[in-house]
């Protein structure tokens, strides 16, 4: 027979993870609402729904990509619906166009990149995120600043691990060539 | 060995350490033997250290995350029981609740509850049905523990403010295990536990006397006092009114088993 639930341990226990995944949750938080009052909110009430299920969380499991599941749905049911509704993408119209070869930039060389690099600032680079469509901007996210594996991002997002290797592969490269471009329109490399 | 168009194709899942065992070896050698494929790599993997150092915000303060937290936590309890004592639930989590309600009458008697009826009675019955839904996964704090009825009662009507007379079960397999104030329909309501064969049962009694409760003609109690019974999430609710005082039973029995208690029932 399960042992009963001691409330205060239990307190104490959920304090210690979220305290461990906090920054991360608030980073992916910051960036997905922009906002940084948003984003606590998004935190805090990830953390509520964390919590109210958090005795039926399966020791051994990842707890991380469990959090990050619940941060993402309800920043979809919550956030998303309120103030970006417009910016949802049609995958079906826009991955053909990304995973066509023929619109392969010639900004993917590495030489560009090797120049552009250095000359990146931190605002560009939230910029140009921002600017990704919310799907690629999420896997983004996930795999680049949260180090979470394929198999992760999959269960978070709800889709083949196959779809996100493509969808990160093609908001990466969408990155670099947004990066480039600030780097042209700051006259740091030349077009 | 791997050419530099493969080694081009496996390189951002190989950074990932997303490749198996065989093509992750694949590609490390080539990048050992090749030169403008390890540049490549490396490029690459700059280019992820930026954004993800751009990307990473200073946390917030250790003071605010264990506020976050707590307040999350906090919150995050159950609407519970204690909810009616003395706040009113969160409004969410009652229309939720409401909605599963509905959604259970639905599957179990094929057929929504009648929200033409009178609102009143559908408040009654639903709040008092929830609330001891919440109870029976949560312990009721009792205010006053006592099996001495004229003892409750008059504890209760000094909490009230104003003198309440109480049903009191009097059928012998009935235990009562104290009372205590809560909230109901947004008013304070006294309420009675009693305990039937290791079943709780409530008795809850607010002044309402602008409420409407139905009448059902086939529900009399003691051969006067109309009884409105509805079963809500599965369990039936007694209501009925008195003397400007609205009283409400329910418990996880049989609705004859409730009606039984019901008219073994003296006002104190």
């Amino acid at each position: 027979m399960p042992e009963p639930w001691d409330p205060q341990s239990k307190q104490a226990e959920f304090e210690a993870v979220a305290l461990e995944h906090f920054n991360t949750l608030y980073s992916t938080a910051l960036r997905l609402t922009r906002n940084a009052s948003e984003a606590q909110d998004l935190v805090q009430e990830t953390m509520l729904k964390a919590y109210r299920f958090f005795d039926r969380f399966e020791p051994g499991t990842n707890v991380k990509a469990w959090l990050f599941t619940i941060l993402r749905n309800t920043y979809i049911n919550t956030y998303r619906k309120a103030v970006r509704q417009q910016e949802q993408v049609d995958f079906e119209r826009i991955e053909p166009f990304y995973a066509d070869p023929a619109n392969d930039l010639e900004w993917l060389d590495q030489e560009t990149l090797e120049h552009v690099l250095p000359h990146v600032l931190q605002d560009d680079v939230k910029h140009a995120l921002d600017a990704l469509p919310e799907a690629y901007r999420l896997v983004v996210l996930l795999a680049d600043m949260a180090d979470l594996s394929y198999k992760d991002i999959a269960t978070i997002v709800g889709c083949p691990e196959g779809t996100v290797m493509s969808r990160l592969f093609r908001g990466r490269r969408l990155l670099r060539k947004s990066l480039h471009e600030f780097a042209l329109k700051g006259g740091y490399v030349k077009g | 060995m791997l050419s530099c168009q493969d080694c081009e194709r496996y390189l951002s899942v190989f950074l990932d350490h997303a490749l198996e065992v065989k093509e992750s070896l694949d590609v490390e050698a080539h990048l050992q033997g090749c030169l403008p494929c390890a540049h490549r790599a490396e490029s690459e993997q700059r280019f992820r250290s930026v954004v993800r150092q751009s990307l990473t915000v200073p946390p917030p303060p250790e003071e605010l995350k264990r506020m976050i937290i707590r307040r999350a936590m906090q919150e995050a309890r159950p609407p519970g029981w204690r909810s009616y004592f003395p706040f009113p639930a969160r409004l969410r989590d009652f229309a939720l609740g409401m909605a599963t309600a509905a959604i259970l009458a639905f599957v179990v008697y094929g057929t929504l509850p009648d929200f033409s009826a009178d609102q009143d009675i559908q408040k009654v019955t639903r709040e008092a049905s929830l609330a001891y839904g919440t109870y029976t996964r949560q312990h009721m704090p009792l205010d006053m523990v006592s099996a001495d009825d004229a003892a409750v009662v008059q504890w209760l009507s000094t909490r009230m403010g104003y003198r309440i007379k109480m049903p009191c079960v009097t059928d012998g397999s009935t235990q009562l295990l104290g009372g205590r104030v809560c909230r109901l329909l947004d008013r304070k309501s006294a309420a009675l536990m009693y305990q039937r064969h290791g079943v709780p049962i409530l008795v809850f009694a607010f002044h309402g006397e602008h409420l409407s409760i139905p009448p059902q003609t086939n529900t009399l109690l003691n051969g006067q006092t109309s009884v409105h019974v509805r079963h809500v999430s599965g369990r039936p609710v007694a209501t009925w009114q008195r003397d400007g005082v609205v009283y409400s039973m329910v418990g996880d029995v049989h609705r004859d088993e409730l009606m039984s208690m019901a008219a073994s029932m003296n006002y104190r």
